[in-house]
């Protein structure tokens, strides 16, 4: 038995995505976790443009950014890669069929890129030699999984 | 009658002739060769410039484990799957037997012990470096960690697994001269040498003829991911707007302007990038804004 609050989401899960599907859209899967890279990159050249002297250093907007990473990289991923989502299956989507060959190590990027977040939260609004000290360790987790599960983007 | 049949025979011989010259693997000028006194430093660098680990080195290999040239990297093609071999200085599993002159007969000819090398090793950007450069290379090599796991046969289809017909694909695809004729200063020159020479772009970036040669036409135009899904990207100007700093930028940290990471085999490929000075990630970058647009 479903729990309530459970059972109504699923619903309008269910109804979003029938809805995506009837007017024609992308998987909505596949649609929400390209929301999700998108939100996660927002933040993350905010970030790099500060660390790389694009924009001056503001520490409030550091922090807001660093927090918003956080938070981001604690929803769960697994839901937006249901079997069938690969590259090889479908259109519109750089996922690799690696993704499903090893689940697992593929998921455990995310928590590698969600402490670095959170370390990098935790002295983003400390000034621009905190937030490169420690910016690097974010980026090379976003590098990490593209490396092994991401096709070229043209 | 008689002169026709004397006429074809003529013609079968001159034919045999010259494909018997056209299909026998070529050597470097063994006196040149041993002219070079190797610069192992130099060696050292270029094994970076020129991307050696990112397909000798074994699968998944990261920090001093890419020094061990095991082999093991597949690389489907539509011509089959290659095999990356041992090329380790182990004198039975790898190459620790070959003298100097006989890598860089491979390294720039592709003609390994009597057999044509196939062009998954990119000979033809390769014979454009310097001899000086590649026997300091070669040299180096055999300064790296021996492994003896033994290489892999090579997975090709019928007829192309007929070596003595790469001597004909050589004559058409190698051998040629540099795509940016004329660099317009020493920074684009370098760089012509770092992309079109060791870093071996076009290999990737470069869409191929029927045969599997680069379509000069389309230098670093962008083509189809050997894999089959997906495109590599245009890195002409026709497909690349970012300014030199951001090219640079990209090639030390991975880093697009937009901060999103370099995927797949272009993640390797940084690793190699990231270790290169400044000066030639700057190079590179002034000669990809110099090179024709592909649109």
């Amino acid at each position: 038995m479903l729990k309530a609050p459970t059972l109504v989401l699923t619903a309008a899960a269910i109804a979003v995505a029938s809805l995506a599907l009837a007017q024609g859209r992308g998987n909505p899967a596949v649609d929400a976790r390209k929301a999700q890279m998108h939100l996660q990159l927002f933040y993350a050249g905010a970030l790099g443009a500060m660390a790389r002297g694009k924009v001056p250093y503001d520490a409030a907007a550091a922090k807001t950014a660093a927090d918003n990473l956080v938070l981001i990289t604690s929803i769960d991923y697994a839901s937006y890669f249901p079997e069938g989502t690969d590259n090889a299956t479908i259109d519109d989507t750089h996922a690799l069929p690696a993704i499903w060959q090893d689940m697992p190590g593929f998921l455990g990027h995310f928590d590698t890129l969600h402490s670095a977040t959170t370390q990098l939260a935790a002295t983003a609004g400390d000034g621009l030699d905190a937030l490169k000290a420690n910016i690097g360790g974010a980026f090379k987790a976003c590098g990490g999984c593209h490396e092994t599960y991401r096709a070229p983007l043209k | 009658m008689r002169r026709w049949l004397t006429g074809l025979a003529a013609l079968i011989l001159i034919g045999t002739a010259l494909a018997l010259g056209l299909t026998r693997p070529r050597h470097l000028d063994a006196a040149a060769v041993a002219a070079v006194a190797p610069d192992l430093a130099r060696g050292a660098y270029l094994f970076d410039a020129a991307g050696c680990a990112s397909c000798h080195a074994a699968p998944e290999a990261t920090g001093d484990a890419r020094l061990v040239l095991a082999g093991g990297r597949r690389f489907s093609t539509t011509f089959g799957t290659f095999v990356a071999p041992n090329i380790s200085p182990d004198p039975k599993a790898g190459i620790g037997d070959w003298p100097l002159a006989e890598i860089a007969d491979a390294v720039m000819l592709g003609s390994g012990r009597h057999r044509h090398l196939y062009p998954v090793l990119p000979y033809p950007e390769y014979g454009r470096a310097r001899l000086a450069d590649i026997v300091s290379l070669a040299a180096y090599q055999k300064t790296l960690p021996p492994d003896p796991t033994p290489s892999q046969p090579q997975e090709i289809g019928f007829l192309f697994n007929i070596r003595a017909g790469l001597g004909l694909w050589k004559w058409l695809y190698a051998g040629r001269g540099w795509v940016l004729a004329d660099p317009a200063d020493p920074q684009t020159e370098r760089g012509r040498y770092l992309v079109e020479a060791l870093g071996h772009c076009g290999e990737c970036h470069t869409p191929r003829t029927l045969l599997g040669g680069l379509d000069r036409s389309r230098w670093l135009g962008g083509a189809p991911d050997p894999s089959g899904k997906g495109r590599i990207p245009n890195i002409s100007p026709g497909g690349l707007d970012w300014s030199a700093d951001d090219i640079a930028s990209f090639l030390e940290t991975g880093l697009k302007p937009d901060f999103d990471s370099a995927g797949s085999s272009m993640a390797e490929v940084i690793r190699n990038t990231a270790r290169l000075t400044p000066e030639d990630r700057g190079a590179i970058a002034a000669y990809l804004k110099a090179i024709p647009p592909v649109r």
